[in-house]
């Protein structure tokens, strides 16, 4: 998620964030994907998944190499990050 | 502010999250398959021109020694090309790179098809096909970064 955040940025995640709506686009959002959490930003939402793509999109693994993510698999909204 | 978070932070428990690929980011490189592959166009080479030094026993023991390292290292080499092409295909390569080069499949699906060819038999032609596939996938490669 270069130049959003670096090796060692803290990060809070609001794990309620979605119990009523679902995510938006643009929203960071931390993701459970391969037994491992995953930092990554919504670019689409199509009914219960998403899509996420890391804004260093030359070198991220993301949807694009996953495919897409369900919503039971997010585990909540970035809300605040500090390095 | 701030200093109350960082503080919260090292007294609750916290977990780790990656905002990076599965790998430090970028250690993606075509030329893993390419000495592999060129390391066994070599390999092919060398147990065609192997040969028995003498008519005793110790030669031709040393002749089979010989030709089952290099039967071996073929063997490896093959394997290594083709896990670092497959590496390359389902973590570096993106819609946005297949788009722009619809041969991608195909190159590569032909290119793993050779790695295992080369390790079934002994052919010259083949290998030197595997040479020219995995520069065919460095080519791509090459062409995304630009």
């Amino acid at each position: 998620m270069i130049p959003t955040y670096k090796n060692g940025t803290g990060v809070i995640c609001y794990k309620w964030a979605y119990l009523k709506g679902k995510p938006k686009k643009k929203e960071i959002v931390v993701a459970k994907v391969g037994g491992k959490n995953l930092i990554k930003r919504v670019t689409n939402v199509d009914g219960d998944k998403v899509f996420l793509v890391g804004d260093n999109q030359n070198q991220s693994t993301d949807s694009r190499a996953f495919g897409w993510v369900n919503s039971w698999q997010i585990i909540g909204k970035v809300i605040y990050s500090f390095s | 502010m701030k200093w109350l978070i960082k503080f919260l932070f090292k007294i609750l428990p916290t977990e780790q999250a990656y905002a990076h690929c599965d790998i430090p980011c970028g250690i993606y490189d075509p030329r893993a398959a390419q000495v592999a592959s060129a390391t066994v166009l070599k390999m092919v080479q060398q147990i065609k021109e192997l040969k028995v030094e003498g008519e005793d026993a110790l030669s031709k023991l040393n002749y089979k020694n010989a030709l089952t390292r290099r039967i071996m290292n073929k063997e490896e080499h093959a394997q290594i090309c083709k896990r670092e092409l497959l590496i390359l295909w389902t973590d570096y390569f993106k819609p946005e790179h297949l788009e722009k080069f619809p041969e991608l499949h195909d190159t590569i699906w032909q290119a793993a098809k050779l790695c295992s060819k080369n390790k079934q038999s002994v052919d010259e032609d083949s290998a030197r096909e595997l040479v020219e596939a995995a520069n065919k996938v460095a080519e791509i490669f090459a062409e995304t970064k630009k």
